[in-house]
């Protein structure tokens, strides 16, 4: 009796995600075992058996691994690391700052200014740095008016301001995970190193670095799955030229039309961020902490 | 008695049969829906606005910014636009995938003011699925300040001195053109070995190239983000005419792209009495004559040249002179080449 009721009350849930997640999951996984039709669209397959056992089905993996898209996957893992480290290293003084050091009654009106710029669409705010950072633009002005440079620096549809654009994009997701776990932070286990002859540096790395530790990992998931997977960014501020993974797979579906491939490609993204939430859970589990996420 | 009392049950009869009859007449009235997709910059807002104002339409425009988009979208069999508007080689495309409506042409009105020059060509004998809309070339926008002596040639995308000061159309087939017309062969090649040389020369070019942008190529001459810009000819024609001589157009001497786009209804669409409502709107050669003086690329709406601003009608680089127009070449559908295609221009963009 009280086994059935569990199970009515999970229902919700499993329907859930059996309609967004194993639902779509399984579609993508059949399309990314079959070939493009001439024009788009999946071509028919005449001998299912032929097919299978050819190992004609594992086509777009195969080509997934060839040099150049193998290339592709290994940049935008290094560009999401690159973003990570960044965000990290920018947007942990920032929270240490809001959460130990800003003075009580202006907390929340800098917490605030934090996330505002999540009321305007992120897309717009990309091209608003398309406007900073173009040969005549903002940035360059300013840079030339000052004769701090004597020629325009050419930073838009360069690396360098994708990784602006990620960076500026991803830092307010890094901030907030580690606000919430250095606000949680015990501060008389500081006074207590300090006691113990600590100092600020050590009992910085010694004690205040490992107990927000949860909210650095939280951050890390945060940033580095979004940053895997973007396509806006590299397409707008990277000049269409330089591609990362999700412009591969927009790319599939919406101009080369090679959805069986785009399917693969996004198959193995999926595999790869489920590898590293499972290290997170794990982790997480390992420290006895909730799991955020 | 009391007259009243017997009227007021009636009365209330009346007044609910009112009710029954306002909203009976009422529910056509609903506010109807077109769905529009269409090219960037191909539609201006005063024109859609009178459209609604007439009609008591609403309409809902989706921009796109190639015709391998069109396709890719309308295949998924997700999208429900009432109208389209694709380019000559595509439409053929989807008239042979079936995503196009065969035109009632009894429902149409003005389709005698069309310029005889691109009707029944060759991607839809006899205009059966489309009426041609706007039509220009593709060619090179360049910043005469910034080259050294007026471009001439395709070999200006492919020139080292301008490296990362160039722009490239965002398009496999556009793209794929240019090197074709410099070695001489048509924008229509299919023959595979020739076409994987043409991406090996795009891949070294990408170099060069400081963009591929297919949507807001003008302003980004203009802007000075790159001196010379693969680009189509309205929208640079409408910078080069604000640029007071800084800039210029010029369709190479090997021969460029000339490009048909037309109106067709989707079969997906769900709103055809309203498509065909926009399909005349479009027809009328006052309407067609300020979408041109809107979008600077020429029409192809015969009746509505006199009403075509003078500048416009006058600009060889919106309508070029016939010499130009006999050097260029209509992009065709294909077939199964396409699929190659495809694959190359993902490699190119790809390429580190």
């Amino acid at each position: 009796m009280r086994r059935r009721g569990t199970w009515l009350l999970l229902l919700p849930t499993w329907l859930v995600l059996g309609m967004f997640f194993l639902v779509p999951l399984v579609l993508t996984l059949v399309l990314s075992l079959r070939q493009r039709g001439v024009y788009g669209g999946v071509a028919p397959i005449p001998d299912l058996g032929a097919y299978v056992t050819s190992g004609s089905f594992l086509g777009n993996y195969a080509r997934s691994f060839a040099g150049i898209y193998a290339g592709i996957g290994w940049r935008s893992l290094w560009m999401a690391v690159l973003t990570t480290a960044l965000t990290l290293a920018i947007g942990y003084p920032v929270a240490y700052a809001l959460a130990l050091r800003a003075p009580r009654r202006w907390k929340d009106l800098l917490l605030g200014l934090v996330v505002v710029p999540f009321w305007t669409s992120f897309l717009i705010r990309t091209y608003a740095w398309m406007f900073l950072l173009r040969t005549e633009g903002l940035v360059n002005r300013l840079l030339l008016g000052t004769g701090a440079v004597d020629r325009p620096l050419e930073i838009l549809y360069t690396e360098l301001a994708v990784m602006i654009g990620l960076v500026y994009g991803e830092l307010p997701f890094m901030i907030l995970p580690l606000y919430a776990s250095l606000e949680k932070l015990d501060r008389t286990l500081l006074e207590a190193a300090a006691d113990l002859g600590a100092g600020r540096v050590s009992s910085f790395w010694r004690v205040t670095v490992p107990l927000t530790a949860p909210g650095i990992a939280a951050g890390i998931v945060l940033v580095f799955i979004p940053s895997l997977g973007q396509f806006v960014v590299s397409d707008l501020l990277g000049g269409a030229r330089s591609m990362l993974l999700g412009n591969l797979i927009q790319n599939q579906f919406a101009v080369a039309r090679n959805q069986p491939f785009g399917a693969a490609l996004a198959f193995e993204l999926m595999a790869a961020v489920l590898l590293l939430l499972l290290a997170y859970a794990f982790y997480m589990k390992r420290k006895g902490e909730e799991v955020l996420l | 008695m009391k007259p009243w009392i017997l009227s007021a049950p009636l009365g209330l009869l009346l007044l609910a049969g009112c009710g029954a009859g306002e909203k009976a007449a009422e529910a056509p009235k609903e506010p109807r829906q077109l769905n529009i997709y269409i090219w960037t910059n191909y539609l201006p807002q005063d024109v859609l606005a009178d459209f609604e104002k007439r009609t008591g339409i609403k309409t809902r425009v989706d921009t796109y910014d190639s015709n391998e988009t069109i396709l890719a979208k309308l295949q998924s069999g997700v999208a429900d636009y009432d109208i389209a508007v694709p380019s000559d080689y595509m439409l053929k495309a989807l008239i042979s995938e079936n995503l196009v409506r065969e035109l009632d042409r009894s429902r149409l009105q003005g389709f005698e003011n069309l310029d005889p020059r691109f009707l029944n060509q060759k991607f839809d004998p006899e205009n059966r699925h489309s009426i041609p809309y706007v039509w220009g070339t593709a060619g090179i926008g360049y910043d005469t300040t910034k080259v050294a002596a007026p471009i001439d040639s395709w070999g200006a995308l492919f020139d080292p001195r301008y490296k990362g000061r160039i722009l490239m159309l965002d398009d496999a087939r556009e793209a794929f053109g240019t090197v074709l017309k410099l070695q001489g062969k048509s924008l229509n090649e299919t023959d595979p070995a020739v076409l994987r040389q043409v991406a090996e020369v795009l891949k070294k070019q990408k170099a060069l190239v400081r963009t591929y942008n297919s949507s807001d190529f003008a302003n980004l001459l203009t802007a000075g983000d790159v001196d010379v810009a693969h680009g189509w000819n309205g929208e640079m024609a409408e910078a080069v005419a604000s640029s007071k001589g800084k800039l210029a157009y010029v369709v190479p001497k090997e021969g460029g792209t000339l490009w048909i786009d037309s109106v067709v209804l989707p079969t997906s669409g769900r709103n055809t009495d309203a498509a065909y409502e926009f399909l005349r709107f479009v027809l009328e050669p006052e309407i067609a004559a300020r979408i041109v003086n809107g979008i600077h690329y020429a029409g192809a709406n015969r009746a509505a040249l006199p009403k075509i601003d003078e500048a416009i009608r006058n600009d060889p680089a919106i309508y070029p002179p016939q010499e130009v127009l006999d050097r260029c070449e209509l992009l065709e559908d294909l077939g199964p080449t396409t699929e190659l295609i495809d694959e190359l221009w993902t490699e190119i963009k790809a390429a580190s």
